[in-house]
């Protein structure tokens, strides 16, 4: 943020009120942060004049003295004409100020957030401290807890809270029945140990940590491979982990248990944000720097965000404005996972997850993978030697240059000039009549050779082609090309056009290096035999020729410009595809580093082409099948582990605070580290800036997860607590900053997060603690003088009423009606087509049907950007993308027609009346079950009356359809 | 109990009562109408997004140097880093109307209302990306997750007509915008804001049509029933807002299933109407309709319309042939839009409408690729809007650009100077338009954002 500066009014005539109000301009903006009543850093507090004048530890008069020498502010000297405004202000004796005292407007390091955890002893009297905590703040107001909740009342509410179903019938009645003093806690404990708890309380944990199955941004394609996180989290929870090890793992799970799949897939969390897969292709470099600095301050966001409740990505540009963090805490902690990227790069992991073995499964994969590769290399070098073997030696015409790449094509792709050999998909491996061709079935097939060895500028590009019929689609036929990613990357390749006329051209589209030469229109037959070449000039000049003679007129892309300019392919990126398709065959193709010339090419044309059948075999045909058999065992072997979309660590740059965020003006570089903040708890995890990612994770695990860190538990526990009451004790999960306000009841929050340490991080004993105490177990009956003053009941005088959660709202309709498939894990189900639009771009249309893969419970819904639901939309379920630590709760027009229209509330609610009937015969009967599967409760006789008429007139599926609309299905009192 | 810093708009949301929020009516200040800070100039906007890119060079800003010095090499840098030689306007630019605004010959419909029409220059952009782009313009920001203007102005405002939506979006029928759905969504703000899809056909709002195999007479038999369980379940449980409010959205839904489907049939209008919007003609008829059916929306009082021309791939983006790409999608887009502005007029609706016809960014004065195919990369540093409606300066060109209109030469517009002074005229201040969410109090124009006063009326 840029400050203007105050400037001084001149020195005679200006009245002290005057100097007053602009020193105190100044103390407000540059000194009171640490110099406040609160905090008195030194023991000096200059929010009013008064205090100023007593000074600190060092005594009073010295304020002047240590902003002259700029030992005040520190690193941040005052501009001449502030520090003329409080030698003027000194001057006239520290004059008061007539606005009163400075009141920080921001958190300081005394913050009680930033506090160690702190027990205070509860009011005695109460059994559970929770209520001891709860009803003192009620007596204090001169008000009462309300009454336990009925037992039907309890377990619907109970069973929402941990399993986000509701009770069957059985279950009701079983617990009404049960006249044991703890049948309650026996139904707490019965629900905690449900697979169904882990579910429900994932979504929780999905909703704060953005968990999306789709990338975002302009392509929005599905990640495959999401999935394994959501079931980790699944089994966590139901497994009780602990909870600093669940942080964790889900920070370094990948190093600190490599013996297990979790520890990889755990480490999703860090990367299922956006994921800009153009923008970080981008040619230009400040486009590539600003998207990953977009990237990490996402990362950041939501690391410091769900375990620490800080909003340390607001100090990316500047120190934070409400909480004590500099800026350079914010790359501190950036540092800690800049060697962090999504999977999505790189063409091996193009579906979006990379490969989860163990550490010894990895290796030992990687043994097999090496042996496949060493036994498949000596195949071909013996096919490739018979070949040989049965040949005249190949050689060009003696004023031609030797190619640097040559490719006979007879029986493999192999470079037979030099080492640029290529290779083919197994089951594409194709050679008949010397040359390349598709398999059966296949329009067309392309050899990729290994990386270049050598930069290649000026070159020629030269081939036979075989022409098996005419073609009637573009083919790109021999091309060279940058690896490294669509934008940016060159590109130049002998293409065939089929458009308005069949001719050639050079293939670079991508470039805007292709123009119509003008050449005459292609009209070899079936089977004739071509010679084509493109020569690529050091002065950019390109020329085609066919059959020997230019082709068309040699051109230059815009002289002088970016086209024109000839293209660097580049050692160890730039590949080599040699392509036969759509009718046209590949003979051989020769590549030289050489521009040829016209009599040069007219040589090779004149040579023609060595295109003797290699010699068959029963030998060469035994080894041939056994390449093909290896090939296609590597292939599956390689593509048979399990895959996540977990974090692909590569090495990290040194990282440089950013002056105002600005990817353009890097400054100093800055060592991994945590925030400062916390009072006890070093931010500095004594590592180098060059520190390894391994180092730089572990530490901040370490560090975040320890003891001493008492923003983890806090944090945590009001989470809990929200998820229980609709409110947290703090009521911004995701903020315990200035702007996250003070707790409801700071003491319960305490003592709540340190019973929490005590019992190992158990969330299964804090939710024992919360659903066992009185204050959730009473009624939601209102009390007027309470409501009056505090109307959200944020002081828990009644239990708060809440409206179900969307996904609760359609697994509570799929069980009612009976039609709810259980299966527990596994990849997502998509109830939506995927319709892929042009420009690689994808979108999504939702489907509904009876299809029992799509009535699984909606946490196995696929997540993603574009692809809402209506249904779920209207309840209020958030963008995957967004950190969601608190859903807001509405009521509108379109959410009731999604309830009364959409397809799957229409379908489901047949299915409901299909049940009932089948599982009744009385039309009374089958009305009394309705409403007990519906409500978990009986109907009142004038409810089953009117029900009856309902049902009589209109059809049992109306009143199904109607129970699912009622207010009380939607909300838990 | 709390210091957060939550506004009274954003307690009312969090209270849980989406529907008296809707209704704006408690916000309501002494002699102000619902939810604005000052007396408002509009009352509702249409924007009309031109998606993938239009030439600020082939259409608003007229750049003579440009044209002179056209096959000569410049340098610099560009998306696809491919920039070619400088390319001269392509199409012919001429003086209109009384106020001689500049516009070109691709756009003589448009070019007709010069005289109405406010050109904004020296927009510029944070993205030279397509879909971060369209956020920006939409949203503020470039990445995804953030509220839209419409929901913005939605939170802000209120709707007028509590049984239809407050914010439309008309997208092209070919495909969405870069991004999809997410371009009109409600960010972090509550549901009830977000972008409603209307499409002009027999069910133009998802859920709208009571599903054909249930028979009217059920339905409306187990509506009556609802109806009253769920208001004995309301009297039973006093104080709970939320379901009173309830009781009132199954109502308001009702009332939607016939007031939208009535907006929606366009064949009420005369053939002189649908004549003058294009629908005679396949190239117009597509825009005609989504523009026939924002005045409709808009005359019901809906508060923010969003057209769409265009989608990913068929769109603005003209990389080849500036020349085919501008010719084609100029001929589906100057008719339409043209006759939906005279439309507004007659109706006098422009008096109290904002009418934004906006794009992601322009194109590079440079070529991409060379001789026939000759097109512009993306431009995200000077590029131009126009506007029309109330409180605008008229026939106006605000802002300069350099001479080859590649960066503005004085009096840059931000996208959140753009929205600040939307807002404005909105009866708005973007300052005090906020939502707190994760830590920061949010708003449409992030820590950004002047009104400009100079393009005001």
């Amino acid at each position: 943020m840029v400050i203007a500066t105050i400037a001084p009014e001149s020195a005679q005539g200006a009245d002290p009120a005057q100097i007053a109000g602009q020193a105190r301009e100044v103390l407000a903006r540059r000194c009171v942060g640490c110099h406040s009543a609160a905090v008195k850093s030194s023991g000096l507090d200059l929010s009013s004049p008064g205090a100023a004048a007593r000074g600190g530890s060092r005594g009073p008069g010295q304020i002047l003295a240590r902003v002259t020498s700029g030992e005040m502010p520190p690193a941040k000297p005052l501009p001449e004409s502030e520090v003329e405004i409080l030698r003027q202000w000194q001057t006239a004796g520290m004059p008061a100020w007539s606005s009163g005292a400075i009141e920080l407007r921001r958190a300081t390091a005394d913050w009680w957030a930033f506090q160690p955890l702190r027990e205070a002893p509860p009011p005695a009297g109460e059994v559970s401290v929770i209520d001891a905590w709860i009803d003192a703040k009620l007596r204090a107001r001169g008000w009462q807890r309300a009454p336990e909740a009925d037992r039907r009342t309890l377990i619907r509410r109970v069973s929402f809270t941990l399993t986000g179903m509701p009770p069957t019938p059985a279950e009701v009645l079983a617990f009404v029945d049960d006249r044991r003093p703890d049948a309650y806690a026996r139904l707490v404990d019965r629900l905690l140990a449900s697979p169904h708890y882990g579910e429900h309380w994932a979504r929780h944990w999905l909703d704060t940590v953005r968990f999306a199955e789709s990338e975002g941004f302009e392509r929005d394609w599905i990640r495959d491979h999401a999935w394994p996180y959501r079931d980790y989290v699944i089994r966590s929870f139901n497994e009780d982990k602990p909870y600093g090890q669940f942080a964790r793992e889900q920070i370094a799970g990948d190093l600190l248990t490599p013996q297990t799949r979790d520890g990889v897939v755990a480490t999703s969390m860090l990367v299922l944000g956006p994921y800009d897969a153009v923008g970080l292709t981008s040619a230009v470099d400040r486009e590539r720097e600003q998207v990953r600095a977009d990237q990490m301050e996402e990362m950041v966001g939501l690391v410091a965000q769900t375990f620490l409740g800080l909003t340390v990505n607001c100090a990316r540009c500047h120190d934070h404005k409400f909480d004590p963090i500099p800026q350079r805490d914010y790359y501190r902690l950036k540092a800690v996972f800049d060697g962090i990227w999504q999977p999505t790069t790189g063409s091996e992991l193009r579906a979006g997850g990379r490969p989860v073995l163990t550490g010894a499964e990895r290796a030992r994969h990687e043994a097999d993978l090496a042996a496949f590769d060493r036994r498949i290399g000596e195949l071909e070098a013996q096919v490739g030697q018979l070949d040989r073997a049965g040949r005249p030696r190949l050689a060009v015409p003696a004023t031609v240059p030797a190619p640097m790449g040559w490719w006979t094509l007879d029986s493999d792709a192999r470079d037979d000039a030099g080492a640029l050999h290529a290779s083919l998909a197994p089951e594409a491996a194709a050679f008949t009549g010397g040359r390349l061709q598709p398999p059966a079935g296949k329009e067309s097939v392309t050899a990729v050779t290994v990386p270049l060895t050598a930069d290649v500028r000026e070159k020629t590009l030269e081939a036979w082609v075989h022409v098996a019929r005419p073609a009637e689609k573009g083919t790109t036929l021999f091309r060279i090309r940058n690896h490294s990613g669509f934008r940016g990357a060159a590109l130049d390749g002998i293409h065939f056009t089929a458009g308005k006329k069949r001719r050639w051209e050079n293939a670079s589209t991508v470039n805007f290096r292709t123009d119509d030469v003008d050449g005459p229109e292609e009209d070899t037959p079936a089977g004739g035999r071509l010679h084509v070449a493109i020569a690529y000039a050091a002065d950019g000049e390109i020329r085609l020729y066919r059959n020997g003679k230019l082709y068309g007129r040699p051109y230059r892309p815009d002289a002088g410009t970016a086209h024109g300019k000839l293209q660097t392919y580049g050692r160890q990126d730039a590949i080599v595809e040699l392509t036969s398709g759509n009718g046209l065959e590949l003979e051989q193709a020769r590549l030289f580093a050489h521009a040829l010339t016209d009599g040069q090419i007219a040589a090779l044309f004149a040579a023609g082409v060595d295109n003797a059948a290699p010699p068959r075999g029963a030998e060469r045909e035994g080894l041939v099948r056994r390449l093909a058999e290896e090939r296609a065992q590597r292939r599956a072997f390689a593509e048979a582990p399990a895959r996540a979309f977990a974090v692909d660590v590569r090495p990290a740059p040194p990282t440089r605070l950013l002056a105002r965020g600005d990817v353009s003006q890097p400054g100093e570089v800055v060592a991994p580290g945590a925030v400062s903040l916390l009072r006890g708890v070093s931010g500095d995890l004594g590592l180098p800036p060059d520190a390894p990612d391994a180092d730089r994770r572990l530490r901040f695990a370490e560090w975040l997860t320890s003891p001493e860190n008492p923003l983890f538990a806090r944090v945590l526990v009001n989470r809990v607590w929200h998820y229980h009451f609709g409110a947290g004790l703090v009521d911004s999960p995701n903020d315990f900053g200035y702007n996250g306000g003070q707790p409801s009841h700071p003491e319960l929050l305490e003592w709540l997060a340190a019973d929490f340490l005590r019992h190992g991080g158990s969330l299964k004993h804090l939710h024992r603690q919360i659903l066992l105490s009185a204050a959730f177990r009473q009624s939601s009956r209102l009390d007027s003088a309470a409501a009056a003053q505090d109307a959200s009941a944020r002081l828990l005088w009644r239990f708060p009423p809440q409206r179900l959660p969307a996904e609760a709202v359609r697994d509570a309709m799929l069980a009612v009606s009976g039609a709810l498939n259980p299966r527990l894990f596994g990849p997502s189900f998509r109830p939506f087509e995927i319709i892929k639009n042009p420009g690689s771009y994808h979108s999504y249309s939702p489907v509904d049907s009876a299809d029992p893969a799509l009535q699984r419970r909606t946490i196995y819904r696929m997540n993603i950007n574009s692809g809402g639901n209506p249904m779920l939309d209207a309840l209020d379920c958030p963008l995957p993308s967004v950190k969601t630590p608190k859903r807001s709760v509405t009521t509108t027009p379109l959410q009731a027609l999604s309830l009364m229209n959409n397809p799957f509330a229409d379908r489901v609610a047949r299915t409901f009346a299909a049940r009932v009937s089948a599982e009744r015969e009385e039309p009374a009967a089958r009305i009394a079950w309705a409403y007990e599967l519906a409500l978990g409760r009986p109907p009142r006789p004038e409810e089953a009356a009117s029900a009856a008429e309902l049902a009589a007139s209109a059809g049992l599926e109306a009143l199904c359809w109607a129970l699912f609309n009622l207010s009380e299905f939607l909300y838990v009192q | 109990m709390s210091s957060k810093p939550i506004s009274r708009r954003q307690a009312i949301l969090d209270a849980g009562a989406g529907l008296g929020w809707m209704a704006v009516s408690s916000l309501a200040a002494a002699g102000l109408p619902a939810g604005v800070h000052f007396p408002p100039k509009a009352k509702r906007v249409l924007q009309v997004f031109s998606v993938g890119g239009m030439s600020h060079l082939d259409t608003f800003d007229y750049k003579p140097e440009l044209a002179k010095r056209n096959g000569k090499p410049f340098a610099m840098p560009t998306f696809f880093g491919q920039g070619g030689n400088l390319l001269g306007n392509v199409f012919p630019f001429a003086q209109r109307g009384q106020s001689g605004l500049w516009v070109s010959d691709l756009l003589p419909n448009l070019a007709a209302h010069a005289d109405k029409l406010t050109v904004v220059r020296t927009m510029v952009s944070k993205s030279a990306n397509h879909m971060p782009a369209v956020a920006c313009m939409n949203t503020g920001f470039i990445l995804t997750g953030f509220p839209s203007m419409g929901a913005w102005v939605t939170y802000g405002l209120g709707s007028e007509r509590e049984n239809l939506p407050s914010f439309v979006v008309l997208p092209d029928l070919r495909a969405h915008p870069w991004g999809g759905t997410v371009q009109w969504s409600n960010g972090f703000l509550p549901a009830a804001v977000q972008g409603t899809m209307f499409r002009s056909s027999a069910v133009p709002v998802p859920d709208l049509a009571t599903p054909a195999a249930v028979k009217p007479e059920a339905r409306s038999a187990a509506l009556a029933w609802l109806n009253r369980q769920n208001r004995r379940f309301a009297d039973e449980h006093p104080g709970d807002s939320a379901l009173e409010a309830r009781i009132r959205s199954y109502e308001l839904a009702a009332s939607m299933q016939l007031s939208v489907p009535a907006i929606a049939d366009l064949s009420t209008e005369s053939e002189a109407t649908r004549k003058l919007y294009g629908f005679d003609d396949p190239k117009t008829e597509p825009l005609a309709r989504q523009c026939l059916l924002a005045r409709r929306l808009l005359e019901q009082g809906v508060r923010f319309v969003q057209v769409y021309h265009g989608g990913s791939s068929v769109d603005w983006d003209a990389h080849g042939s500036i020349i085919d790409n501008h010719t084609k999608r100029a001929a589906e887009y100057d008719k339409p839009v043209g006759a939906l502005l005279s439309d507004l007029a007659a109706r006098g609706l422009l008096a109290d409408t904002l009418v934004l016809g906006v794009t992601e960014f322009g194109r590079t004065p440079v070529s991409q690729g060379t001789g026939k195919t000759a097109g512009r990369d993306h431009h995200p540093d000077c590029f131009s809007c126009w506007m029309t409606g109330a409180g605008l300066k008229p026939g106006f060109a605000y802002g300069e650009s350099d001479e080859l209109g590649q960066k503005p030469a004085e009096n840059p517009v931000t996208i959140h100077d753009f929205h600040a002074t939307a807002l404005h005229l909105l009866g708005l201040d973007h300052e005090r338009l906020n939502y707190y969410h994760n830590g920061i109090r949010r708003r449409l124009t992030d820590v950004h954002g002047h009104v400009v006063k100079g393009y005001l009326a």
